[in-house]
């Protein structure tokens, strides 16, 4: 495989996740959403232009300048974690009527040691530490939140919420996406390069994952019964 | 080479496969037990809730009953006391009266006997000792006769197989299930025949009360007031099942459902009609 059908198999990446992006747009339509998906929205908005510099800088510049390449990736990185980080704490935040301000003491805490680790990788032109200890800590939020649903009273119809659906998607890409650096770094040592590119599209499969849970929880919010009106 | 670098991709895919199956089963496994969780929170809830109606029905019926005794004891003690003495007092008036004030007193005192007569009747109706000593039957036996005695209905009670004793308190809240079925059916259905029966099959009460009065549309029953629930609740209170069944021009049959857990086996055949 040359290198622009590399690039094609990335473009089809970002395409779902356009796709993604906007049937997210139908949800911004309903009139009566939760406050938790009105920030969600915001964050793919973001998200989305954060992606779009992403492939620009694969055109563009990442040919020549990994490390710049590596930055931007890094940049976006700690956003993804905080704004998720965020919006789980929140979420179990709503379910336990608005306590859990240590968890944001926590979030601050290891977001400062998450930015420590991006800034080191920063210096050696590498993502890997990073995006583990994101994932990781991200994973962690999210059994958090399973945890939080358990011991609380069953009272949320568990498929019919669209938070839990986010909660899914964020905690299977997240999960899937922590051995696949690992397994990076134990391949990286003796393959070709080619192989190596091949591999590497892999590690967009847990993104695409948690993308498709996006769009069940769209789904939810768009199939929930709507209220009549006599206006 | 060629092969080790093939080893190494299929041992990645089989082991993100793996992982990928691992995850979904943790999904679903929490999916189940959740739904598994809900359900008898939603069960212990809905419990909850019977329980809690149940209580505060259980509460009116006691206020009610209690209610009762009182108005009842104020009839038989004090109204009736009274009038029995204005009656007594009408009777000593001297002799000396013209014949216009004969007639005058002996109708009052006619009145006086028929009202003595109505507020022992409702006394009696009101009352729960009837009821706790001389049981149910003889409770409804009574109910029956001062309907015939109004001379507007043609009243039947009829007792089946061997008669089954429940608990005091239960036959008191299906007496009063049958006196709120007799009011209705006086003040709406425009009947002219009711019909009573008491069938004691094996451990289960089947109690009918029917009236060839008007009947009335499903929809009503379904809207109705709370008349109607409240004598389904009470008989659910204890354990018990009503049904209604009317339609108009047709009459309205309730049937009530009690199963006992005290049987005898004295064996009584009544009936008393008209």
């Amino acid at each position: 495989m040359n290198e622009s059908e590399f690039n094609i198999i990335k473009i089809l990446v970002f395409a779902f996740y356009i796709f993604s992006f906007l049937f997210s747009f139908r949800v911004a339509r309903l009139r009566e959403i939760p406050k938790y998906m009105k920030r969600f929205l915001l964050y793919l908005f973001i998200g989305g232009l954060m992606a779009a510099i992403y492939l620009t800088t694969i055109f563009f510049e990442a040919k020549h300048n990994m490390a710049f390449f590596n930055r931007v990736n890094l940049i976006s990185l700690f956003f993804h974690f905080v704004f998720l980080s965020l919006f789980i704490i929140k979420i179990i935040s709503d379910h336990n009527g608005g306590g859990f301000r240590i968890m944001y003491i926590l979030l601050l805490g290891l977001s400062m040691g998450l930015l420590t680790a991006i800034l080191n990788d920063f210096c050696y032109n590498t993502s890997a530490v990073s995006f583990c200890l994101s994932s990781f800590l991200l994973v962690l939020f999210c059994l958090f939140y399973y945890y939080n649903i358990f011991h609380n009273s069953p009272t949320i119809m568990l498929l019919e919420e669209p938070s839990f659906w986010i909660i899914t998607g964020i905690f299977i890409g997240m999960t899937l996406s922590f051995p696949m650096i690992i397994f990076w770094d134990f391949l990286d040592l003796s393959l070709k390069k080619p192989t190596k590119r091949l591999i590497q599209s892999f590690a967009n499969i847990p993104y695409i994952i948690m993308h498709i849970f996006f769009i069940k929880a769209y789904l939810c919010l768009l199939n929930k019964p709507k209220k009549l009106s006599y206006l | 080479m060629f092969a080790e670098q093939t080893e190494k991709i299929i041992i990645f895919i089989v082991c993100c496969c793996m992982f990928i199956m691992i995850l979904i089963g943790f999904i679903i496994m929490m999916i189940y037990r959740y739904q598994l969780k809900q359900q008898v929170f939603f069960k212990s809830m809905k419990d909850l809730v019977i329980i809690h109606e149940n209580e505060i029905l259980q509460s009116q019926l006691e206020i009610q009953e209690q209610t009762f005794q009182n108005i009842s004891r104020e009839i038989h003690d004090n109204i009736g006391q009274k009038l029995s003495l204005a009656k007594l007092s009408l009777n000593a008036v001297g002799i000396n009266r013209s014949d216009k004030d004969n007639e005058i007193m002996s109708d009052s005192v006619r009145i006086l006997t028929d009202a003595l007569s109505d507020l022992s009747d409702l006394s009696r109706s009101m009352s729960a000792e009837q009821i706790l000593h001389n049981g149910l039957v003889s409770a409804l036996e009574y109910e029956v006769a001062q309907l015939r005695k109004s001379g507007i209905f043609k009243a039947t009670l009829i007792t089946r197989g061997n008669m089954l004793y429940f608990d005091r308190q239960k036959e008191l809240v299906l007496f009063r299930i049958v006196q709120e079925a007799i009011n209705n059916i006086v003040k709406h259905a425009a009947a002219s025949e009711i019909f009573l029966e008491l069938d004691y099959a094996g451990e289960v009460l089947n109690m009918s009360i029917k009236d060839n009065g008007k009947g009335f549309f499903e929809d009503i029953r379904k809207h109705a007031g709370i008349g109607l629930l409240n004598m389904k609740k009470r008989a659910q209170i204890i354990g018990g099942e009503l049904v209604i069944s009317t339609s108009p021009g047709n009459g309205t049959t309730l049937m009530i459902k009690l199963p006992s857990q005290y049987e005898t086996n004295s064996p009584n055949q009544h009936h008393i009609s008209r």
